[in-house]
């Protein structure tokens, strides 16, 4: 029960937030059509998608320069701003009451998480095929914008929405320990130090196309990156639920809009 | 007005935030610190062993001017600073009015205090909590470094500085290098100042503590990325705050243009339309 | 319904807010908490929603102890300190909205339950609008909604109107007639003494004998 409520809530009330993500997707897509053309490059729309989430490769390994990559950033900040925002701002006890449990409290939440990546991702998809028909750009599956292994799997191209979904988890268990601007915080610290530091221990690395194996040979394999991932979740959903259930709600809570 | 300023100066030195963002500061400064003197002796031991093909540029001590927080250039705790000063700043008191607001705190304050006063000392002091944040996390990097590393004057041909002589003021980086940071610590301060302002101007538009401190910090995000697309870095704040100047045509018109654009922003926006709204 | 409180402590940063607290209350009866600001009432009150936890003791609902076999009351109706509800919604909205959680009431049901207190069923006005009194009536509303077997209610008549005060009388009169236990907290000692069955007076964490 509790689920229909964060749909209608949390989710079918925050669409609005969704149209300025697609704008943000628009504004990279047409920074790519233009140094594409500057640049003589063939591209087609999995370039214009993979784009968005490819960031930077592992540095310094790579040997080149430290450029901060502020596309995967602003993209991955600004789903971490979207999850900040709600689950916290209805522990008022009514709602919480009347649900009935905790538990079911908490896990609504990571479904309603499930369902904001799933159509936060479908956004920059849908965005970036229309980008992509409109400016006559081939709809392909051909990768020609990063180099990389002869077989990219279906696994390392889904990867990113796994880290995305496992990081807003965790900043979920994060909300349970502190407060929502800390956990917001923690997060964009933790996705600014995975573009500069590579290890699966940093699991936003996971979300960064160029620093997997697949697309750079100092890279982080698509298994490890699953197992490390799955570590995660199953941490910070264990934790975030013992800790929520033996937490006490003081006061409302409601951080109103 | 005094009376006003005062209560809410006690605020601001009592609230947990205050001192959470110091700490969070403090912690990237002496993480840096750490693993500056750490590569120092790195360094060293190598370069006994091997001399200058250590590092493939003339030999030059690790000074305070590319060890310190604001002029380092190769380390992961700057990043993350700049990067996310503008919470940092936010964070202590931005979200005040938004409470205030919620909590009906601001109805007590509005009939006991001057209407003026009151919208006046929270920018006021608003702007101070910004200012007092960065510029003690700045100074204590500065002043840390300064216990282990010397104040050698650095030179252009050892290539180990990210400052380019013909960045704004890079004569004086390569001339008087305390004084360059000393002035872009002082540029930083105003301008994490004016960014706390922003925050609460956000807090306009919403009661939301979290909205009100991440809203801005997103928006100016957002700038610095379409800025980027224009090859006008130079123009975000988020770029120029760096003393590295990571941007050319960085100028001192640019930052000062600016500064007062936001502030002015900020000021019409909170004082004088805010402070005409209803109080429910 | 029985609820029993059988040596509740709650501690909190070393300081004791409920000091071993037994006690048994039935269905069909109005119990009034009375006592100083900061005697524990609240507290209490959250307490037996399940908001917050005994540091010892338990609390037992119709044989189910609380946080352990269920998190909280099965059918409860709460209204504690401030009402929240979505600031940008109309109060017949924010009803619907809670009522799909747990009771799934129909839209007449609901305007039904809005009349009852005294608030317009139709009107069009968003909860940020409402006046204080109006905010109160909407929390007392979405406590009594669906007639739960536990209603508390913590300082149901502030700024209420006395009409709006009648309304309650006539809402908690009806629900103690269908069985529902009612917990009221209250500063007025005569509208206490008037609605409640027995009164239970709190002094520092303790009920007086």
């Amino acid at each position: 029960m509790y689920f229909k409520y964060d749909l209608k809530v949390g989710f079918l009330r925050d669409l609005p937030k969704f149209l300025i993500f697609a704008g943000i997707v628009l504004v990279a897509n047409i920074s790519l059509y233009r140094n594409a053309e500057l640049f003589s490059l063939n591209l087609g729309s999995l370039d214009y998608i993979l784009y968005l989430e490819k960031s930077i490769a592992p540095f310094p390994q790579s040997g080149e320069e430290f450029r901060f990559p502020v596309v995967w950033y602003l993209i991955q900040l600004y789903l971490t701003w979207i999850i900040g925002r709600y689950p916290f701002s209805s522990v008022c006890e009514s709602v919480l009451i009347y649900g009935g449990s905790r538990q079911r409290w908490y896990l609504s939440k990571v479904t309603w998480i499930a369902l904001t990546v799933l159509t936060y991702y479908f956004v920059m998809i849908i965005t970036s095929l229309a980008f992509c028909l409109v400016a006559g750009v081939p709809i392909s599956w051909e990768i020609n914008l990063l180099e990389h292994a002869d077989e990219i799997s279906v696994a390392t191209l889904l990867l990113p929405i796994a880290t995305s979904f496992v990081t807003c988890v965790f900043q979920l268990f994060l909300m349970t320990l502190t407060t929502p601007i800390i956990s917001f915080f923690l997060v964009a610290a933790l996705s600014a130090a995975s573009t500069y530091i590579t290890s699966p221990l940093l699991f936003t690395n996971c979300s960064q196309l160029l620093k997997l194996s697949a697309f750079s040979e100092y890279g982080i394999g698509s298994g490890e990156g699953y197992l490390t991932l799955a570590t995660v979740l199953l941490v910070s959903l264990a934790a975030g639920l013992i800790i929520f259930n033996r937490r006490d709600i003081l006061k409302s809570q409601r951080d109103e809009e | 007005m005094k009376v006003s300023l005062r209560l809410e100066l006690r605020r601001l030195f009592s609230s947990k935030e205050l001192y959470i963002a110091l700490l969070i500061g403090f912690a990237l400064v002496v993480w840096l610190f750490v693993y500056e003197v750490s590569e120092l002796s790195r360094f060293e031991e190598q370069y006994a062993l091997y001399g200058d093909k250590v590092s493939g540029y003339l030999y030059y001590p690790k000074t305070v001017f590319n060890s310190c927080i604001e002029l380092e250039y190769d380390a992961l705790p700057p990043i993350l600073l700049y990067l996310l000063f503008l919470i940092i700043a936010a964070f202590p008191y931005a979200s005040t009015y938004c409470k205030d607001k919620k909590s009906g705190y601001l109805k007590n304050l509005l009939v006991r205090i001057d209407r003026r006063d009151c919208y006046l000392s929270k920018y006021i002091v608003s702007f101070l909590s910004g200012f007092l944040v960065s510029g003690v996390i700045l100074l204590s990097s500065l002043l840390l470094t300064m216990l282990v590393f010397p104040m050698l004057t650095p030179e252009v041909v050892t290539q180990n500085y990210y400052v380019q002589s013909d960045n704004m003021w890079g004569n004086l980086f390569y001339t008087i290098p305390i004084l360059y940071t000393l002035l872009y610590i002082l540029i930083d301060m105003l301008w994490c100042g004016c960014m706390a302002t922003f925050a609460l101007l956000v807090s306009m538009f919403t009661c939301s503590a979290f909205l009100a401190v991440t809203g801005s910090f997103i928006a100016f995000e957002v700038l610095d990325y379409v800025l980027s697309l224009f090859s006008l870095s130079q123009f975000s704040p988020i770029t120029f705050l760096r003393p590295i100047q990571t941007a050319g045509g960085i100028s001192l018109g640019i930052i000062l243009t600016e500064f007062i654009l936001f502030m002015a922003a900020s000021f019409l926006g909170f004082y004088f339309l805010e402070r005409k709204k209803d109080v429910f | 319904m029985i609820l029993e409180l059988q040596n509740v402590t709650k501690t909190i940063k070393g300081v004791t807010i409920l000091d071993n607290i037994t006690l048994t209350m039935q269905g069909g009866k109005v119990y009034g908490f009375q006592g100083k600001n900061g005697s524990g009432k609240t507290m209490l009150m959250r307490l037996i929603c399940g908001l917050i936890k005994p540091t010892s003791g338990q609390v037992i609902i119709n044989g189910e102890i609380l946080g352990k076999d269920i998190s909280f009351p099965r059918s409860v109706g709460v209204l504690i300190e401030n009402p929240s509800f979505l600031s940008e919604y109309t109060a017949f909205k924010n009803l619907k909205l809670l009522s799909d959680l747990r009771d799934n009431l129909s839209d007449d049901e609901l305007k039904a339950i809005l009349s009852d207190v005294g608030l317009d069923p139709v009107d069009k006005r968003k909860y940020r609008n409402f006046s204080l009194g109006m905010k109160q009536k909407l929390g007392i509303a979405a406590a009594v909604m669906g007639e739960p077997e536990l209603v508390i209610l913590d300082e149901p008549i502030n700024a209420v109107d006395d009409a709006g005060v009648e309304n309650i009388r006539h809402i908690l009169a009806r629900l103690k007639e269908n069985g529902s236990l009612i917990i009221v907290a209250c500063h007025d000692r005569e509208e206490l003494e008037l609605i409640s069955d027995e009164i239970l007076k709190i002094d520092a964490g303790r009920i007086l004998p």
